[in-house]
């Protein structure tokens, strides 16, 4: 005996039994769908695809359930059904995919920027410590060289007004020579 | 039931192929189909189970005297010596084991317990079955379900093409 002689109504059962306990997805559905044609008018029951719809879809499902009893004309079958839901969610789904890329991209380019920033400022840091140094490095010098005059100063100062007052006793002698060249004349 | 007072009543099964299987009745009314004969006093010699071979039938005993216990009109009384979970695993493990068999024979199985409707075995064998669809290439599916692919090539395309979407 194989699977072919085993009744639809077995089948079906079985199916249903799968479906329920979730061993069977849509992808196994469609799988039998290609198989052959008695696996394809089985696994187009709608009880298995309407029963994927709610597991797979709960929170719309209860909308398509409820005009489904009144208007079955025309909803579409589970099966159609499944697929435009399985689509849009697909769709749905790389959607928020994409979002999620892109924002992952901007905060990728707000980091990058930043880090511009930062490496800027970094770079302004550097220059400033660089004149604060040579500034010191002056300073230092200008220290050095006002210890330096103060010790060596009062000497300078000394000789200066020594020579200062040479200077100036020379005019005086030159002066009073003058006055007494004068007073012979 | 009446017959709990009268011990162990037996009851005798028969295959077409000419076998004869003495069971117990509660063995046997695991089967909701010998149940219904039994209690509507059609089985008062032996029960003919058509289109069940012995090789079969003998399988259906054998799984019926092992869930007998639990799920039986003896269970509670059965149930209360050991504990309720470590039975099931028990049971869960010895399921497994049983359903070891080749294709046909799990096919075989399958209608016999849809025959004699005993819940159990049916789960059990459409869960084996399920679980040899599920998650395999179309070509595993046809090996195993022996079908033959009997679509005309440009019918199978269209139909390929119907089912794309499950693919991408």
């Amino acid at each position: 005996m194989s699977a072919s002689d085993l009744p639809d109504e077995l089948w079906a059962r079985v199916l249903e039994l799968g479906a329920a306990s979730a061993a069977l997805g849509f992808r196994d559905l469609c799988c039998l769908a290609i198989a052959s044609r008695r696996l394809r008018r089985l696994s187009l029951h709608p009880a298995l695809w309407s029963g994927l719809l709610s597991r797979d879809f709960p929170s719309q499902s209860q909308p398509s359930s409820f005009p489904s009893s009144s208007s079955q004309q025309q909803q579409p079958d589970p099966k159609s059904l499944y697929r435009t839901k399985f689509e849009r969610h697909k769709l749905r789904m790389a959607e928020a995919r994409r979002r999620a890329v892109y924002e992952a991209e901007g905060r990728v380019v707000a980091c990058r920027r930043r880090l511009t920033e930062l490496e800027e400022s970094m770079c302004a840091e550097g220059d400033r410590i660089k004149a604060t140094a040579q500034e010191l490095d002056s300073l230092e010098r200008v220290r050095r060289a006002s210890v330096a005059l103060n010790v060596w100063q009062p000497q300078v100062v000394h000789g200066r007004q020594k020579q200062l007052v040479q200077q100036c006793t020379v005019p005086v002698d030159s002066r009073l020579s003058a006055l007494h060249m004068e007073l012979k004349v | 039931m009446a017959t709990r007072e009268a011990g162990k009543k037996m009851i005798m099964l028969k295959s077409p192929d000419g076998m004869e299987f003495e069971v117990e009745e509660a063995v046997a009314m695991e089967s909701q189909t010998i149940r219904k004969m039994i209690e509507d006093d059609c089985a008062d010699t032996a029960i003919l189970i058509p289109n069940i071979n012995s090789k079969i039938l003998s399988r259906v005993i054998e799984y019926c005297n092992k869930h007998v216990p639990t799920t039986g009109a003896t269970g509670a009384a059965a149930s209360d010596t050991v504990a309720p979970a470590a039975l099931a695993e028990d049971l869960k493990i010895w399921d497994a084991e049983f359903i070891k068999v080749n294709r046909a024979t799990r096919f075989n199985l399958i209608q016999a317990a849809s025959y004699l409707n005993i819940k159990g075995l049916l789960d059990l064998t459409s869960q084996t079955t399920i679980d040899t669809i599920s998650d395999n290439s179309l070509e595993e599916i046809r090996s195993f379900l022996s079908t033959k692919n009997d679509y005309l090539p440009e019918e199978e395309q269209t139909i390929r093409r119907e089912n794309q979407w499950a693919f991408q």
